[in-house]
């Protein structure tokens, strides 16, 4: 009798937890069958990586491309989050998964990055990036509300004269750079400070902690809305629509326009076919309404963000030079 | 705002909204309860069902699951002695020392009542004074944070153990082990060894499965343990008056410093449970009886850490910064149904604002509904053989180490650390000391080191101008020179 009742409870949880893991799938999966693509690719689901944790930019990144891509290609996608190493664990885990087009990198913009700083021991020619999907703007922002700085001048002239901290996320990473090249193109006294979250780092402007903190709109907008922080200077190549009081780098006189970047990349070795295949489904991806408004809602829009393969690739390479310049500066190499 | 908190009510009881809610407490009882499956985790998953939703629904879900996987680690952590989730692990301690005396029932009902009273008070606390408490938390900067941890860390050395050196030699194991990986300050690897996974440094989840977990499942595969003989039936009797008036100082501590520690960004409900149970060490009269099951040692984490889940939350709804992994999955999702977080969120959105913060609360008291029936499916488990449970909670503990971040080497360290916890424990080296050192010292490090940058080198940043830094150094130095003055009285007299 008893043994009985194990079982059925037994029988029970196997059946909801086999519902629950249906219940993912049922959301994400169209239909099933072969693909549209070269030679029934992709008959299986493809697997998409992601290097950094659940519920950040590139997380979001890859779901909301993801989701439209899933039916373009008629097929499931699989989400794993592999962090760690400024996503340098992930870059290497696609490496060892077979070149067949099953597996994807959803990149965040570190893989040259990592590359020169040989936390990825790999090189360049073992990737193909396939394609780019955003291209952020990045400011600097101080406290607003009650702070010491009212706009860019003040904060640099009171930086030439006194120490300040600028935050960021990530050591050796993409905010060290960009904070590093802002130093030194105007000329202030500042120190890099990292966070391991960027709320955390946001919290240290809005508190004082800190004298300003390197940031994309995005995930500051509600603190930008209510005015506890204040963007003070953009690094792009001229203002932006939606903030035109806002200053861009160049009219400072500093060539600093480096905006974080993502996109999609793969293995070397993967068919042409099937790279090609992809690239095109990405881009319908990218222009469906559904991923569209991520970006409005995500302030993500104002800069170009798709770019086919080869400019990409392109741009990576010019990225991996700058990088190693920048670094050995900074005394990372 | 009694107006929105009627309207929040008000769409709670529709049928529809309240079977989400429902739906959203067994999820969250089961992914909570199975180790390696976290609330983090179990939101991250349920966003994209979320995707065809109205907001509020959705909400209802993510909250309640998220509130209540908080609770649930802990049914694990006292039956098996493997926390289903990272904010169990506190209650390992005297949750499971409870049941090998034979009173697992106790136990889960100590736990559950904690939980249910620190989630709710949490979640009233959230709904009354979050932008209040949102600046309060904003004056625990660096400095003070670090401070805070070093308190707990001299507090943790008062529970006790048969030896002091031991204790001491395993908290330093402890730091030693977060110290493993990527230098989150200038990214040098440190003992990584060459091997590049071990660069993401130690997960927290599958040292404590291999300490905890594996270390007793060999035990029990080794033959019959006491707690085979012990336990014969699992059913949750909830403390009685008497007992919860004696819990009464406990919770008056705990739930505050837990809703506290939870508000302070970046910080979350796992430290405030290994805080609040060092805190409850060192204030009792009996220090000695920590860790040999008695009902502090798991009222204390068990209501902290579900009052700091609810914390957590203050700082996202009130300026849109997480306060801790879960949240920070929760405000992307909150992007996905685009709502903004922040200061502006219950002036636009009141209805969906007061909804979710109502359904907080009662997620938190369905715990003590819902919950006892949900136990009853473990209580079968324990009329299989010790031997078989062993191997079962083995291999739980490796899948579920391996579920936390799709990485091999953590079965290997879940293994490692399953032997070394089962050595260690047969020449009596206490296990919390080695477990507080890994999960605070990675955080103590970062703003320890973050201080002196932001201070330029200067290490007065910790005493002038924060006096809240001070305080919490002043108590440290003070709790370490007692068994000084104790000893100079003596011979002084």
């Amino acid at each position: 009798m008893k043994s009985k009742i194990v079982m059925v409870v037994l029988a029970v949880a196997l059946s909801v937890s086999l519902v629950v893991v249906g219940c993912e799938k049922a959301a994400l999966t169209p239909s099933n069958g072969g693909g549209a693509g070269p030679e029934g690719y992709p008959e299986r689901p493809i697997t998409m990586l992601i290097g950094y944790g659940a519920g950040g930019g590139t997380d979001l990144l890859a779901r909301s491309v993801g989701a439209p891509l899933s039916k373009i290609v008629n097929q499931d996608m699989v989400y794993v989050i592999l962090p760690g190493g400024a996503g340098s664990i992930c870059e290497n885990y696609l490496l060892s998964q077979p070149a067949d087009g099953y597996t994807i990198l959803a990149h965040g913009g570190d893989l040259p990055i990592n590359l020169v700083t040989e936390r990825n021991p790999n090189s360049m020619d073992d990737y193909i990036p396939l394609c780019r999907i955003q291209q952020d703007a990045a400011c600097i922002m101080v406290k607003g509300e009650g702070g010491k700085f009212s706009d860019i001048d003040e904060f640099v002239g009171y930086a030439k004269a006194n120490r300040v901290v600028i935050g960021g996320t990530g050591a050796g990473g993409f905010d060290e750079i960009v904070v590093a090249m802002f130093i030194q193109a105007s000329g202030i006294q500042a120190e890099y400070v990292t966070y391991e979250s960027a709320g955390k780092m946001r919290a240290a402007v809005v508190a004082g902690d800190i004298d300003a903190c390197h940031e994309e709109f995005g995930p500051a907008i509600s603190l930008l809305e209510s005015g506890d922080l204040k963007s003070i200077v953009v690094f792009a190549e001229e203002r932006i629509e939606d903030f035109p009081d806002l200053p861009a780098a160049p009219e400072m006189g500093w060539d600093v326009t480096l905006g974080r970047t993502r996109g999609f990349v793969m293995a070397a070795g993967t068919p042409e076919p099937i790279l090609d295949y992809l690239e095109s489904a990405m881009h319908e991806a990218y222009l469906t309404d559904e991923y569209q408004a991520f970006e409005e809602e995500s302030y993500l829009t104002f800069r170009a963000g798709w770019a086919p393969r080869t400019e990409y690739a392109q741009q990576t390479v010019d990225q991996l030079e700058m990088y190693r310049d920048v670094l050995t500066e900074l005394g990372y190499l | 705002m009694l107006s929105d908190i009627a309207l929040g009510l008000g769409n709670l009881v529709i049928p529809a909204n309240f079977i989400w809610l429902l739906v959203g407490v067994f999820v969250g009882l089961a992914a909570g309860a199975t180790p390696g499956i976290s609330g983090t985790m179990t939101v991250a998953i349920l966003i994209p069902i979320t995707y065809g939703m109205d907001s509020i629904p959705a909400f209802i879900l993510l909250t309640s699951v998220y509130a209540v996987a908080v609770y649930s680690g802990s049914i694990t952590a006292v039956l098996f002695r493997a926390p289903g989730a990272p904010e169990a692990a506190a209650t390992v301690m005297d949750g499971y020392a409870m049941t090998k005396k034979g009173e697992p029932h106790r136990a889960l009902g100590y736990a559950m009542f904690s939980s249910f009273l620190g989630g709710t008070i949490g979640a009233i606390v959230l709904l009354l004074v979050s932008p209040q408490l949102a600046k309060v938390a904003l004056e625990f900067g660096s400095p003070e944070v670090f401070s805070l941890i070093a308190f707990t860390m001299v507090a943790v050395s008062s529970i006790n153990v048969k030896n002091q050196i031991k204790g001491l030699v395993a908290a330093f194991f402890g730091l030693l082990l977060a110290t493993v990986g990527l230098d989150v300050i200038t990214s040098v690897p440190r003992y990584t060894f060459g091997i590049s996974v071990l660069q993401a440094g130690f997960d927290f989840i599958p040292v404590i499965l291999g300490l905890f977990g594996v270390s007793e499942a060999l035990r029990m595969i080794q033959g019959p343990t006491s707690v085979g003989r012990a336990v014969k039936k699992v059913r949750t009797v909830l403390p009685r008056i008497k007992e919860i008036k004696e819990m009464l100082p406990t919770y008056l501590r705990s739930i505050p410093i837990g809703i506290g520690i939870g508000a302070l960004p970046g910080v979350g409900a796992t430290t405030a449970s290994f805080v609040t149970y060092a805190t409850a060490a060192r204030v009792s009269k009996e220090p000695e009886k920590f860790g040999t099951g008695i009902p502090e040692g798991i009222c204390a984490p068990e209501s902290a850490n579900n009052a700091a889940a609810m914390g957590a939350m203050v700082p996202l709804l009130s300026l849109g910064i997480p306060g801790s992994a879960t949240t920070a999955v929760m405000l992307g999702a909150l992007t996905l149904h685009g709502l903004r977080a922040g200061p502006l969120l219950f002036t636009h959105f009141p209805e969906f604002s007061y909804t979710i913060l109502i359904s907080a609360i009662v997620a938190n008291i369905l715990i003590i509904v819902v919950s006892p029936i949900f136990i009853r499916f473990f209580a079968r488990i324990f009329q299989i053989p010790t031997g078989i449970i062993g191997t079962g909670i083995l291999v739980l503990s490796v899948v579920g180490s391996f579920a936390i971040r799709n990485n091999i080497v953590d079965i290997w360290i879940v293994l490692i650390f399953g032997l070394l916890g089962y050595v260690l424990e047969k020449h009596d080296f206490p296990m919390a000391p080695i477990v507080i050192g890994l999960v605070l010292g990675q955080l103590g490090e970062q703003e320890l080191r973050r201080s002196l940058i932001i201070s330029g080198g200067d290490p007065s940043i910790f005493f002038v101008g924060h006096p809240i830094s001070l305080t919490f150094l002043a108590i440290s130095v003070g709790i370490l020179l007692i068994p000084v003055f104790k000893k100079l009285k003596g011979k002084f007299r």
